[in-house]
């Protein structure tokens, strides 16, 4: 399981995500161009950095702001599948297929990788003579190949003719159902999503705005309830007793909730309970950075 | 064909020119690097100093070389003390002067070529598990070869013709400094000495002919290596 929280600013933007996904779950992230959807997954990679927030792969923390660790790219296994490929075009297919195969650890079977994907006419080939279609199934087959916990795509079919996409869709499917692990998927198609998403959450402007799993949800009543978040619950803390969820607006403390970190939960927040004030450095208070709107 | 004398000149010609390269290249490399990726205190003034001898006369570079690694001098007394070597007026000191002068036409070739080179590629050898080292060899090496060539090629050119700095720096003694250039500059001093001038010409462009297409070839095999 992949559980994340991220913030990192970059000029007047700022990414603020929390999401978590499970083995054999395709996570589709989707929302405008510019809205970050890029930058997340290469903070997930460790090709940028986040200015806070935790990382942790199954029992595994790759990055965590409070207690400073943060794993190399190299050291992460986690297989990133690049828009533009990012194929070695010094390097024949086969030998781009080899590339990250000299870590230990488990060795997923090159022949196995090569005909799930169909690879075996291309293997002597350069990558400069390879299609879109192609090009992108050397590039899933060469992050497989790298033994990773994770399989991040960034807009894997974007310039992909729909054609050539009925060709790769499939084997993105069958991917979810061969290996045992979480996949991220980053696009902008809404046709993509319907057919290969478990989940799928929306990203706009550096947040998390929309989460599919809500609209099978029952809605608490909205009048009564004042306001109606997604999250996941993110720890617990024994001495407080107190459980930290990490929702779209940033994290909230409640009273210790019995699931364990990674559920996600809806948060109800009662008209009557909020206060508003202005100084959020009080300690165990969950503040939302919200505007009083008197229209 | 040849006299012995040109044989000597053409051989010591092609010593010094290949010890110029191989000295240079690693060296060569790691500054481009340098200047190519890092920024630090200093830069603009190693870059200054690196581009000095394409604009100094190169006498006025054989001098400084006189200075520093004449037996009198602070790097050929240390030489000459620690190791018993002296390079001044030895063709190892011949290589000295023609790596200096080059050495700024190799930096640049392999600076530009790795500011061409693509660093996502380097990202995603990242993500697969390499770290900067196994990056370096694998990817970025490699991707820089025809810019290694074009140097090289550049160093070993310069070195041919260097003439200047050599016979300032270490003379110009037969059969140990004396290079093309040198030995066609002496026949032309000599009375009569023209049609010997003219051979060594003509060899000194048949050689550099040599070179060029040679360098041709190995940078077509390259682009095709590359996929482009």
């Amino acid at each position: 399981m992949l559980q994340v929280h991220v913030t990192r600013r970059n000029g007047d933007f700022l990414l603020d995500v929390g999401f978590s996904v499970d083995a054999r779950q395709i996570l589709a992230v989707h929302g405008p161009s510019g809205s970050g959807k890029t930058t997340l997954i290469n903070l997930l990679a460790g090709l940028e950095r986040p200015d806070s927030g935790r990382i942790v792969i199954d029992d595994r923390v790759l990055f965590d702001s409070v207690k400073g660790i943060d794993v190399k790219p190299e050291a992460r296994r986690i297989g990133y599948v690049f828009q533009d490929c990012r194929l070695f075009p010094h390097m024949s297919v086969a030998s781009n297929l080899a590339y990250g195969r000299h870590r230990d650890g488990t060795q997923v079977d090159f022949g196995h990788i090569v005909a799930l994907l169909d690879l075996e006419p291309l293997l002597r080939r350069r990558p400069g003579s390879l299609s879109g279609g192609e090009k992108q199934r050397v590039a899933i087959g060469r992050a497989l190949l790298s033994g990773p916990r994770i399989l991040l795509l960034d807009e894997p079919l974007a310039s992909i003719d729909q054609k050539r996409k009925e060709e790769i869709l499939p084997f993105i499917r069958r991917l979810r159902d061969e290996f045992d692990m979480p996949i991220v998927y980053v696009t902008h198609a809404p046709d993509e999503i319907d057919r290969i998403a478990d989940r799928s959450i929306r990203i706009e402007s550096g947040r998390v705005c929309a989460d599919s799993v809500s609209t099978t949800e029952e809605v608490p009543d909205l009048a009564e309830t004042g306001m109606s978040l997604l999250g996941v619950i993110w720890a617990h803390n024994e001495q407080t007793n107190l459980t930290e969820i990490s929702s779209p607006l940033g994290r909230l403390l409640v009273a210790r909730r019995p699931e364990p970190p990674g559920t996600m939960v809806r948060i109800a927040v009662g008209a009557a309970r909020v206060d508003a004030i202005e100084h959020t450095d009080a300690e165990n208070i969950s503040a939302l950075p919200l505007r009083a709107n008197n229209s | 064909m040849l006299t012995p004398a040109e044989t000597e000149a053409l051989l010591l010609s092609l010593r010094v020119a290949l010890w110029c390269v191989v000295a240079t290249l690693p060296l060569g490399i790691g500054v481009a690097w340098l200047l190519a990726r890092r920024e630090f205190y200093g830069k603009n003034l190693l870059n200054g100093i690196l581009h000095l001898p394409l604009v100094l006369p190169p006498v006025a570079v054989g001098y400084l070389l006189l200075l520093t690694f004449g037996r009198n001098g602070p790097a050929g007394a240390w030489l000459y003390e620690t190791f018993g070597v002296s390079v001044a007026f030895t063709w190892q000191g011949a290589v000295i002067a023609s790596a200096v002068m080059a050495f700024p036409l190799m930096v640049r070739a392999i600076r530009l070529s790795l500011e061409g080179v693509d660093r996502r590629l380097e990202g995603a050898a990242r993500t697969l598990g390499s770290g900067p080292v196994r990056i370096f060899m694998t990817i970025t090496l490699p991707l820089i070869a025809p810019g290694i060539l074009t140097g090289s090629i550049l160093a070993f050119a310069r070195s041919l013709g260097e003439f200047g700095a050599t016979i300032t720096f270490v003379s110009n003694i037969a059969g140990e400094t004396r290079t093309l250039p040198l030995a066609l500059y002496t026949m032309a001093q000599t009375p009569d000495g023209e049609s010997g001038a003219l051979r060594l010409v003509a060899l000194s462009a048949a050689l550099a002919m040599m070179a060029l297409l040679a360098s041709e070839m190995t940078a077509g095999r390259l682009r095709r290596q590359l996929g482009a």
